[in-house]
């Protein structure tokens, strides 16, 4: 439903989006990673033609953004939570916007019950917090009822209700057969939630993978007096701690037989989780615009 | 996927039709219509409109007229001073309009909604436009009827002071819409307002100055041509002269879509 074809952008002779080339398809959650910088943003208004591409194209549902008719219905966005005039209600700000493509105006008042804004709506939009912002946000991005959904960092400012609320949502417009594009700086989030990750560096794709290729494999955790022996036995197995041991990709059955064979005593045999912090942190460890230290 | 989901909407995996919304095209009025949603749904555009009808009733009740109270001759000074205070207002109405939009990012929902930016100026330079001319409308007639009534003379309602008060109207209705245009070319409220405050207030008088001083007449017709002087002239009742002042509009509309279309949002 989003295609992208060796897109590029260039603000001066800096380049945000380098060459990238990508398909989403219908009926999963496609999670949008990478450090700050990357060009997750830009990509995304891109593919809203609010910024031109220097070369290359951004369709959604086969057609230039700029040629949808009634674009609301096609691709629903959350680029910016903030991007509302403070003045104007939320109810107002979406009755505009539903004006404009002809929805009919009920529809409104249906995506301010579905993101729990109702009682928030008559307000207006610069007493919302952050949070509150959001869930305005997700309820324009709904409004033409489209099938596909692009959203830029939409946790950002929620309470862990929201977050939940957010995942459940998310899950289950994907699960109606929807295309669904979310961007987000939390590993963890995007791991419950996606199916697939894209992860960008330096505005170049360095990463489209199911997530199951990303988790890190369960590994184990073991604790005993005299583990040195054990150490040497595990390939990739490392110090954690004085007594404890960490092996990736190793099950405890596996280590737990093997200290029996060894002989050892051991305090403590656990798993550890997958993970997808560590795979995503060694893919953009050379791709890091901004990083700590120095004279910044 | 069969034959008969094939005529509908495009069908995702799951077998889901986009339903909702039928296929109907969008047209300018669908544009308008969210503008003006957009525009009624601000206080500031009551306190634009406030400001200019308190304006409009002090002024028609200060001012005097040089002329003599008794003959429809007096309205036109007053009905002047009416749109020479009121402009002010009406051009910063036009101007935030498009910097209200653009300072808070809105914009680029407008533009998500409606990605033709023609469209969108368009769109905002008629209802700019005509709800500018309206309120006018209304008010310097207001202003009229208070003039009329404090001198007494109820036959200062005649058809020439009625032409007068609908050249103010058009006058300032197409002032705001020229300050539209330029305020989307600027983006910044402060720096369209100097612009426009400069081109009533200083151009014409600087222009005059300098051809006096370099005997060069032909610089003073060029200040005679700028929105101010054009205005004073629509109100004595050269109505070709509006004409001027139309491609001024239009010149400001016309720079701002071709810099909309082209500039990232």
């Amino acid at each position: 439903m989003i295609e992208l074809k060796n897109l590029t952008k260039r603000y001066g002779d800096k380049t945000a989006v380098d060459d990238l080339t990508l398909h989403l398809e219908p009926g999963s959650v496609t999670g949008f990673l990478g450090p700050n910088g990357a060009g997750k943003s830009t990509t995304m208004r891109l593919i809203l033609g609010l910024d031109a591409p220097t070369s290359g194209t951004a369709l959604v549902g086969g057609r230039r953004y700029a040629d949808l008719e009634r674009p609301l219905t096609t691709i629903g966005a959350l680029l910016d939570a903030k991007a509302v005039h403070p003045g104007r209600t939320g109810r107002d700000h979406l009755r505009a916007m539903a004006r404009s493509q002809r929805i009919p105006a009920r529809r409104v008042d249906e995506v301010l019950e579905r993101t729990g804004m109702t009682a928030a709506a008559r307000r207006r939009a610069g007493t919302y917090s952050l949070g509150m912002s959001q869930r305005l946000g997700i309820a324009g991005a709904l409004l033409g009822d489209p099938q596909v959904l692009m959203l830029d960092e939409p946790v950002n400012g929620l309470d862990p209700d929201g977050v939940t609320w957010i995942r459940t949502l998310l899950r289950g417009l994907a699960a109606e057969g929807r295309t669904v594009f979310v961007s987000s700086h939390l590993m963890s989030e995007m791991q419950q939630t996606a199916d697939r990750l894209v992860v960008l560096g330096k505005g170049r794709l360095i990463a489209d993978e199911p997530m199951a290729n990303l988790l890190t494999a369960t590994g184990s955790r073991v604790r005993g007096p005299a583990l040195g022996a054990l150490a040497e036995r595990l390939d990739g197995a490392r110090w954690t701690g004085e007594d404890e041991l960490t092996v990736p990709g190793v099950r405890p059955e596996e280590v737990g037989a093997l200290a029996h064979q060894l002989g050892l005593l051991l305090h403590r045999l656990e798993a550890t989780e997958p993970t997808l912090e560590e795979s995503y942190m060694s893919l953009t460890a050379d791709a890091v615009e901004y990083t700590a230290g120095g004279a910044a | 996927m069969s034959a008969a989901t094939a005529q509908a909407a495009p069908a995702g995996p799951g077998g889901r039709t986009a339903p909702l919304m039928p296929a109907v095209r969008t047209t300018l009025g669908d544009a308008i219509a969210a503008e003006w949603i957009k525009l009624w749904s601000l206080r500031s555009t009551w306190w634009y409109l406030g400001g200019a009808a308190v304006i409009i009733v002090l002024t028609s009740l200060l001012e005097s007229g040089d002329g003599d109270p008794t003959t429809p001759d007096a309205v036109t000074p007053v009905l002047g001073a009416v749109s020479y205070f009121v402009q002010y207002v009406l051009a910063v109405f036009g101007i935030v309009a498009i910097t209200g939009e653009i300072a808070t990012r809105s914009i680029t929902v407008t533009m998500a909604c409606t990605p033709r930016r023609t469209r969108i100026m368009v769109a905002k330079a008629l209802v700019i436009g005509g709800v500018v001319f309206v309120a006018s409308l209304l008010m310097t007639l207001g202003g009229l009827v208070l003039t009329a009534a404090r001198f007494g003379e109820l036959s200062l309602l005649d058809g020439t002071q009625v032409e007068t008060v609908l050249a103010a109207s058009v006058y300032l209705a197409l002032l705001a819409v020229f300050s539209l245009g330029l305020a989307t070319l600027v983006r910044r409220t402060a720096g369209a307002l100097a612009i426009v405050l400069a081109l009533l207030l200083m151009v014409p008088e600087l222009l005059r100055m300098l051809s006096e001083r370099i005997e060069a007449p032909w610089i003073n017709t060029v200040g005679d041509w700028t929105p101010s002087p054009i205005g004073w002239r629509l109100m004595e009742g050269q109505w070709a002269d509006g004409l001027v002042l139309l491609a001024w509009a239009w010149a400001a509309i016309a720079s701002a879509i071709w810099v909309l279309r082209r500039r990232d949002a």
